[in-house]
């Protein structure tokens, strides 16, 4: 198997999710985005983007706050250092694998 | 992998695109630019209350329209636009960027006084005919607008406006000051009005919902 194959086979299979990878394209531009935004932008369902954000979070590619504003629960992700290097890494990885496809 | 790169494209440009989305930045710059075409007015009929009123520009209504404008407009978007879809912070350039954004900002300035006033001894290029100069560089500036806002198309056509202003401030304008007048009171009122738009077809995209709930 080639290198560039290898590395696809290696990729990072938490961003490597399409809508984890939207969530974290999303976040990645921006200091924070609440919850109702990212669940705008995506289409997810309320319950599939927590767990697709549960996830990120484990995997410390996000931080999650939560809180209130005024008595509604408001919950704040921003993407960590480790979720801005991951995405940048995957994207190299990508391309440098996929690259390299006759066309 | 050709869909989700797009996806992946599409959403790292989609924060600055929602900035727009709403027209409310528009409206902001659209009545700061009205303030601004009725100083070059009184200026212009020679009623200005200090001398010199619009050449405060650089360094009193530009940074001071900003600031004030930005406040304004996030207060705004706070109450009605991140209740309905969601709520983004950008993040703010370093100290670093910051300075030299600000030594870019005033090289720009500095070196287009420079050049109206080359064009003005070697070309007469002076007075009224400064207000086409004017509509053609904001002309640049709103496709720079249209770019990162993912190229709306209500802002390609106010970067149109912007040129045909500024030649009707050259036709109609007597002396450079009522050019200009001209120039940032029709593209200010255009402004005003597209950001109106974007906001009607915001607000009934996105109606009124109860705020974020029920989240895991």
């Amino acid at each position: 198997m080639s290198a560039d194959f290898r590395d696809v086979v290696n990729v990072d299979r938490v961003l490597h999710e399409p809508a984890r990878l939207v969530i974290v394209g999303l976040l990645y531009a921006v200091e924070s985005a609440d919850f109702l935004f990212l669940q705008s932008e995506t289409g997810l369902t309320k319950g599939n983007l927590s767990s697709h954000l549960v996830k990120l979070e484990e995997s410390g590619y996000v931080a999650i706050e939560k809180g209130y504003r005024g008595k509604v629960p408001h919950t704040v992700c921003r993407l960590s250092r480790a979720g801005r290097a991951a995405l940048r890494a995957y994207r190299a990885q990508m391309r440098q694998a996929l690259g390299a496809l006759p066309k | 992998m050709d869909k989700v790169e797009l996806d992946l494209q599409r959403a790292l440009k989609r924060p600055e695109a929602y900035w727009y989305e709403d027209g409310l930045a528009e409206i902001a710059l659209g009545l700061w630019g009205v303030v601004l075409a009725l100083a070059f007015l009184v200026e212009g009929i020679g009623r200005a209350p200090i001398e010199s009123f619009t050449a405060l520009f650089p360094i009193v209504w530009a940074p001071g329209g900003y600031v004030l404008g930005r406040r304004a407009v996030l207060a705004t978007k706070a109450r009605w636009v991140y209740p309905r879809t969601g709520e983004v912070r950008y993040r703010l350039p370093s100290m670093k960027e910051h300075f030299w954004w600000l030594v870019l900002a005033e090289a720009a300035a500095v070196g287009a006084m420079l050049a109206a006033l080359w064009a003005s001894r070697h070309y007469g290029l002076a007075g009224p005919r400064l207000a086409l100069a004017n509509g053609l560089a904001l002309a640049a500036l709103v496709l720079v607008l249209a770019r990162d806002s993912g190229w709306q198309r209500r802002f390609v056509v106010l970067a149109a406006l912007s040129v045909l202003f500024g030649t009707l401030g050259t036709t109609l304008g007597p002396n450079e000051d009522l050019a200009a007048a001209i120039l940032y009171g029709a593209l200010s009122l255009a402004f005003v009005a597209s950001g109106a738009m974007a906001l009607r077809g915001y607000a009934g995209r996105a109606p009124a919902t109860p705020t974020e709930r029920n989240e895991r």
